[in-house]
């Protein structure tokens, strides 16, 4: 097999083939990133530390989705007809927004986040519908979207105007969800999905709520 | 991360996840998507910082993406037992003297993931039969059968290549 002389064109081919350097960087950079967490937690985050977290998590998780439910259900009645899912969401991303709980991790980059967000289902990452726009993040948390676990990340523009961007793993639990644009409770919610993620964006028209 | 793995040796870790990344998509922002994410589950893991669990988050997450069909190498073992086609001397000619890489990405493209896959683990990375078969999750057989195909369709693209601009 050695003998054949593909094989030193084929290793010439793939020798010339190489990371950019600002990929190379960033990823070098996230590892560093990851050793310095891991010297800062002197070994807290044993399996048990981070098995405690998680459930913390989804006991938040798991509240906030019974509060939900529970309003869902009051309007259920209220409103003969059973409230669609897209409104649902819209609901549930607008109280969350509102609440503006402070970040659990700090954050500029999807790639940062995806490397303390270690809870997740999934590699949080930016939406294609906001590449055109300029907003720095400003810090995540978790939080959930019809009792799945999702990342809430903060993001700022060049006017200090916040946003919520939520974003979840497209399941089951949300395959009607629509594109769709709503206004709950002050705060416009536009919803979509994007390759197999759910995107929420969630943005006050009240101004005391902007930075 | 480890705090006995230096950059250099982490940067050739990466060159090398990313070349494999290559050999599954071709595309060059596909297989950097790819190499983050193995990556990214590897810290995540906080390690081993080696190729093989690197391929494998890599392998995980490109079988994902893309349907596992066009994966599962369905040859059969008997193909195993077709006759090795010794190079030319017309072909060793164009090897060694008019080799262009476009025409071997060219002839690359021709192969499915799974034989490029194959290719690359043997030729670049130099790993065994055995230690392919282990990393793909495949027979060893169907390991020499992918690899000879492999061979054989890239030798005959370059062949007709070749042989269209001599004409």
């Amino acid at each position: 097999m050695n003998t054949d002389p593909l094989n030193k064109y084929i290793k010439k081919y793939y020798a010339n083939q190489s990371l950019s350097d600002d990929k190379m960087k960033d990823l070098i950079t996230l590892g560093k990133l990851s050793r310095t967490e891991e010297e800062s937690e002197n070994g807290k985050s044993s399996y048990w530390m981070r098995r405690w977290q998680y459930q913390k998590h989804l006991s938040i998780a798991a509240s906030v989705s019974f509060v939900i439910v529970t309003m869902v259900l009051m309007q259920s009645l209220i409103n003969p007809g059973l409230v669609p899912l897209p409104l649902r969401v819209a609901h549930e991303i607008a109280l969350n927004h509102n609440k503006q709980l402070p970040s659990e991790f700090s954050a500029s980059t999807y790639i940062q986040l995806g490397s303390i967000m270690i809870d997740l289902d999934f590699i949080p990452t930016a939406s294609s519908r906001l590449a055109q726009y300029s907003y720095h993040m400003d810090g995540a948390r978790y939080c959930s979207i019809q009792g799945q676990l999702a990342a809430q990340t903060r993001l700022v523009d060049s006017q200090g105007n916040v946003y919520t961007l939520y974003q979840t793993q497209y399941s089951e639990t949300l395959a009607k969800l629509s594109e769709s644009e709503h206004v709950v409770d002050g705060v416009k919610v536009k919803v979509w999905r994007e390759k197999d993620m759910v995107f929420g964006l969630a943005e006050s028209f009240d101004d005391n709520l902007r930075r | 991360m480890s705090k006995d793995v230096p950059d250099n040796e982490v940067s050739e870790l990466l060159q090398s996840g990313f070349r494999y990344a290559m050999s599954l998509v071709r595309d060059k922002a596909q297989a950097e998507d790819l190499v983050q994410e193995g990556w990214l589950s590897t810290i995540r893991a906080r390690g081993p910082w080696n190729k093989p669990y690197l391929f494998s988050a890599i392998r995980s997450r490109f079988i994902n993406q893309w349907k596992r069909e066009q994966l599962i190498p369905l040859v059969s073992i008997d193909d195993i037992n077709e006759p090795y086609d010794p190079v030319t001397e017309h072909e060793q000619a164009i090897l060694e003297n008019d080799f262009d890489c476009k025409e071997l990405e060219s002839a690359l493209s021709q192969l499915r993931a799974v034989e490029r896959e194959v290719l690359y683990l043997t030729v670049v990375e130099g790993y065994t039969a055995q230690e392919v078969s282990d990393i793909i999750n495949a027979p060893r057989n169907t390991v020499l059968s992918l690899s000879h195909r492999a061979r054989q369709k890239v030798r005959r693209h370059l062949q007709k290549t070749y042989a269209e601009v001599a004409l």
